[in-house]
């Protein structure tokens, strides 16, 4: 499917004044289940397009692209906050009319996950949440380069990222960072500096200051959310990805409660290259009859 | 009456919101206008109680200590943050059954009231507010545009705090630095705004005090924008003598809200309600009629 096949399978949603791209796979009326995907970054809805057709079979699925990501408006003035980006899920299920549903997060997306399970265990939110699945779908290698620029933004010597963007100079903004060292090329300098300057560039330094600042700020808020919730939640993580393991042995020291199950994804399946095993990996754990149903379907496929 | 402690805890109520204890000043008669008072950091209600007694003859007002201040629970391991704060008003107000509010709010409050008016956007709930009235010191972060001024202004009013959450003798020193004439305030009143910071073990949420300006750079795009798209009258009451003026351009603010008009109290410093309750009195009573 390209992803132009893509943009006419959703629609446009007013929410915030600005069109979000929403695929909703069924209305108010269907009788399925309600999936609902909070995507990653720097992932889109299209990065699902080949397991969306497939669950569509047995949930009605809604996923969004996130303000400023996708096909979804980049609104003037918008801080890329993982409080927005929960706030917009919100509005948007309230106009889906969406009531019981399961939430299945990824990467960047669980943060927002926890930040509605918070607010569910709070009773701040009408919605009647079945499970919550943490995962994360995308390939390791994708995150190098952000990696690289979150390392950056860690400097402690500069202001604000807006600043950043705006009057440093390119040898400038490697001074003090920790990793000076790796910065002494300068063709490589140039090389992420005009990157940082193009609007990729300036979105995904936005994006990573605020999960940053904000992973930061409402750490024990979506700690405690993991910890106080009565919902079923399920933890997928991964061997080789750090920042995962960091994450799930919090939770482990944390959380005595027992409908907190963590499973590793032993093979590292990612979306991108293995999607129906990612998804099957999934389903296993959240839903044995589609699992099931699918994997016979499979065989005879 | 000299209102000291144990007087002025008499006059509060409890309430449980979201598993933290709520102490707040309600002055009833829910067929008046309600007003709601944010107070600012290290603060609490107590540094309105000069003017309840003015009020409450034309309004029900209500006064929530903020949860880490005053009567109510103090969290002292970990940071209590604006959304948090936010969701427990949101609250606090529900169980009020509060529909219509105006609100009267300085410095810190002021970001708590856009935070909450943000909930109350995102929730469709229906509370409704009249008339904003933001008094010294609010919004400064928010409507400052010079990232360098901004974190000036950030570090300086954290030290301030840290050194005043030290000691009672730097309390005083740096509370009374906020008044026009330190000598309206009373060793009574001084040492009754200590003891309420010390309370509950409440000089330990000052180790979170950076936190919050943090949290409000990071907020301040989403509020600025839930206070444009917002139909209320909004007001400034300001001290002439303000310490922080030079931290804020009033005409660049109002380039940014839609301030419907700007009192300005003269021989008066920060703390308006405690230094000139009177002329602050008036000035409301004017508006909300």
């Amino acid at each position: 499917m390209t992803s132009t096949e893509w943009k006419s399978y959703g629609k446009f949603i007013k929410v915030k004044e600005n069109n979000l791209f929403v695929i909703d796979t069924g209305d108010e009326f269907s009788n399925k289940e309600t999936l609902v995907i909070i995507n990653g970054f720097p992932t889109t809805s299209y990065d699902y397009h080949k397991i969306i057709p497939v669950l569509s079979e047995y949930y009605r699925v809604v996923i969004h692209d996130h303000f400023g990501f996708g096909f979804s408006d980049v609104p003037d003035s918008y801080c890329f906050s993982l409080i927005d980006q929960a706030n917009v899920c919100v509005e948007l299920w309230n106009k889906l009319k969406l009531k019981r549903f399961t939430i299945l997060s990824d990467a960047y997306g669980n943060n927002i996950g926890k930040e509605i399970l918070y607010r569910k265990n709070s009773h701040l939110i009408p919605f009647d949440i079945k499970k919550l699945i943490i995962c994360n779908s995308s390939n390791y290698e994708k995150y190098v380069d952000i990696k690289t620029i979150s390392s950056l933004i860690k400097n402690k010597k500069l202001i604000r990222y807006k600043e950043i963007i705006m009057n440093y100079k390119e040898q400038l903004f490697y001074e003090g960072s920790e990793d000076y060292d790796k910065y002494k090329d300068e063709s490589k300098i140039k090389d992420i500096w005009t990157r940082f300057n193009s609007k990729q560039g300036q979105k995904e330094i936005l994006v990573l200051c605020s999960y940053n600042e904000e992973s930061f700020l409402y750490w024990h808020r979506w700690l405690h959310a993991i910890k106080e919730t009565k919902i079923p939640v399920k933890i997928f993580w991964r061997k080789d990805n750090f920042e995962n393991i960091k994450n799930v042995l919090l939770h482990v020291a944390c959380s005595t409660h027992n409908n907190v199950e963590i499973i590793e994804n032993t093979k590292c399946f990612v979306l991108e290259k293995n999607a129906l095993q990612w998804i099957l990996m999934i389903l296993k754990e959240m839903d044995k009859n589609v699992y099931n149903h699918l994997k016979t379907a499979q065989k005879i496929y | 009456m000299q209102m000291n402690f144990s007087n002025w805890s008499n006059q509060h109520q409890k309430k449980s919101i979201l598993g933290q204890q709520i102490s707040f000043i309600d002055t009833g008669e829910s067929n008046k206008n309600t007003i709601l008072i944010i107070h600012g950091y290290a603060s609490s209600s107590y540094d309105y109680y000069k003017i309840i007694n003015e009020l409450k003859e034309n309004y029900r007002v209500i006064i929530p200590d903020l949860v880490g201040f005053g009567l109510s629970s103090k969290p002292t391991k970990s940071y209590f943050s604006f959304v948090n704060q936010a969701e427990v008003l949101q609250d606090f107000l529900i169980s009020l059954k509060i529909e219509k509010i105006s609100i009267i709010t300085q410095g810190f409050g002021s970001s708590i009231m856009c935070e909450l008016l943000n909930v109350i956007e995102t929730n469709s709930l229906n509370i409704h507010v009249q008339n904003i009235f933001l008094l010294n010191v609010s919004l400064y972060l928010e409507v400052n545009l010079n990232a360098k001024k901004q974190e000036k202004f950030s570090t300086l009013v954290s030290s301030i705090f840290l050194k005043m959450s030290s000691s009672y003798g730097l309390f005083k020193k740096y509370y009374l630095q906020h008044f026009y004439d330190p000598t309206v305030i009373s060793e009574t009143e001084l040492e009754t705004s200590w003891e309420l910071m010390k309370y509950n073990n409440g000089l330990k949420t000052f180790n979170f005090v950076s936190y919050w300006s943090l949290e409000i750079q990071n907020s301040s795009f989403r509020w600025l924008k839930v206070l444009k798209n917002l139909n209320t009258n909004i007001y400034f009451i300001l001290g002439e003598s303000n310490n922080y003026s030079e931290y804020s351009d009033l005409q660049e603010t109002k380039k940014l809200l839609k301030v419907k008009e700007t009192y300005l109290i003269a021989d008066c410093g920060y703390f308006v309600t405690m230094d000139k309750p009177n002329k602050f009195v008036e000035i409301i009573k004017k508006i909300i009629v």
